[in-house]
């Protein structure tokens, strides 16, 4: 058999892929595309609060006086809590997210 | 512009999150693909099953692509990673030595003899499995001999003789079971 022939008849048992092949693909890709968008922006705002949260605290664990800004606060009892009260919101951002990511990989 | 060139500008547009680009990427090797895919599985809807996740793994991956090869080697190379996993996953390594039974009876009840892409897989289906990948990837994907010895990671010798034998093979299945048929078409 001449090779012209043989590559002529190979090129016509190509299959051809269904309708709403490439339609369901990029449907998969937009989903994906959204969810890492979506873990991004959870992120930035896990790291925004942390970054606020540390600060607040340490501005208040090291004493810079509020009460010049007109504040009268009892630092010492106060610092502990504001400290607490972020490590547990940035804990609670993360278990959301989390949990957001086992939701969507079960659907 | 080459085609290597068009691919490069297309997944340089991809990098930057441009899905309408990763859209025209996927039309122009998906029926490539899922005919490779298919060498291994012989079940279309399978394959393009496996050509699905193929694609994703591709968008996933693409931005660490570093034009080391042309992308098309890349992509017939995940293919056949792919199909081997599914292969190796489904204990059915050895689907290559399975020949589908084309007998006198079974032929006409397989085929549409007056469909000449239908008596071409066939003849592909009955031929070993080494011999319709490289003649597919040379003749179908138009890979060079040095892009099949990539994708198979076959010994450039073998492929060469794989080559050689495939469309000696073909020839003769193509006569014997569908000489006059063939000639008329």
């Amino acid at each position: 058999m001449k090779e012209d022939r043989l590559e002529d008849l190979l090129k016509d048992s190509l299959l051809k892929t269904s309708d709403d092949f490439t339609d369901q693909l990029m449907g998969k890709v937009s989903k994906m595309h959204m969810q890492k968008i979506r873990l991004r922006l959870n992120a930035l705002i896990v790291s925004v609060i942390a970054c606020f949260g540390s600060g607040a605290f340490l501005i208040i664990r090291f004493g810079i006086q509020l009460n010049a800004f007109g504040f009268s606060l009892d630092m010492p009892k106060i610092a502990p809590l504001v400290g607490i009260g972020f490590v547990g919101l940035v804990i609670l951002l993360h278990l959301t997210n989390l949990s957001r990511m086992i939701s969507s990989s079960i659907e | 512009m080459t085609n290597e060139e068009h691919d490069k500008l297309l997944i340089e547009r991809i990098k930057k999150d441009d899905h309408e680009a990763f859209r025209l990427l996927v039309d122009k090797y998906k029926d490539q693909a899922l005919s490779l895919a298919y060498t291994f599985l012989k079940d279309k809807a399978h394959a393009e099953d496996i050509l699905q996740e193929v694609f994703i793994r591709v968008y996933k991956k693409i931005k660490s692509f570093k034009y080391q090869s042309a992308f098309y080697t890349w992509l017939y190379r995940i293919v056949v990673n792919h199909c081997h996993n599914e292969l190796r996953k489904r204990k059915r390594s050895d689907i290559e030595i399975e020949k589908i039974d084309l007998g006198e009876d079974s032929l006409s009840a397989q085929t549409d003899l007056n469909d000449k892409k239908t008596i071409i897989q066939a003849s592909l289906d009955i031929m070993k499995f080494d011999e319709a990948l490289v003649l597919k990837l040379f003749y179908l994907s138009e890979l060079k001999m040095d892009e099949v010895v990539e994708v198979t990671e076959f010994s450039l010798s073998k492929v060469k003789v794989t080559l050689h034998r495939a469309r000696k093979n073909l020839a003769v299945i193509l006569r014997e079971k569908f000489g006059k048929e063939i000639e008329e078409l």
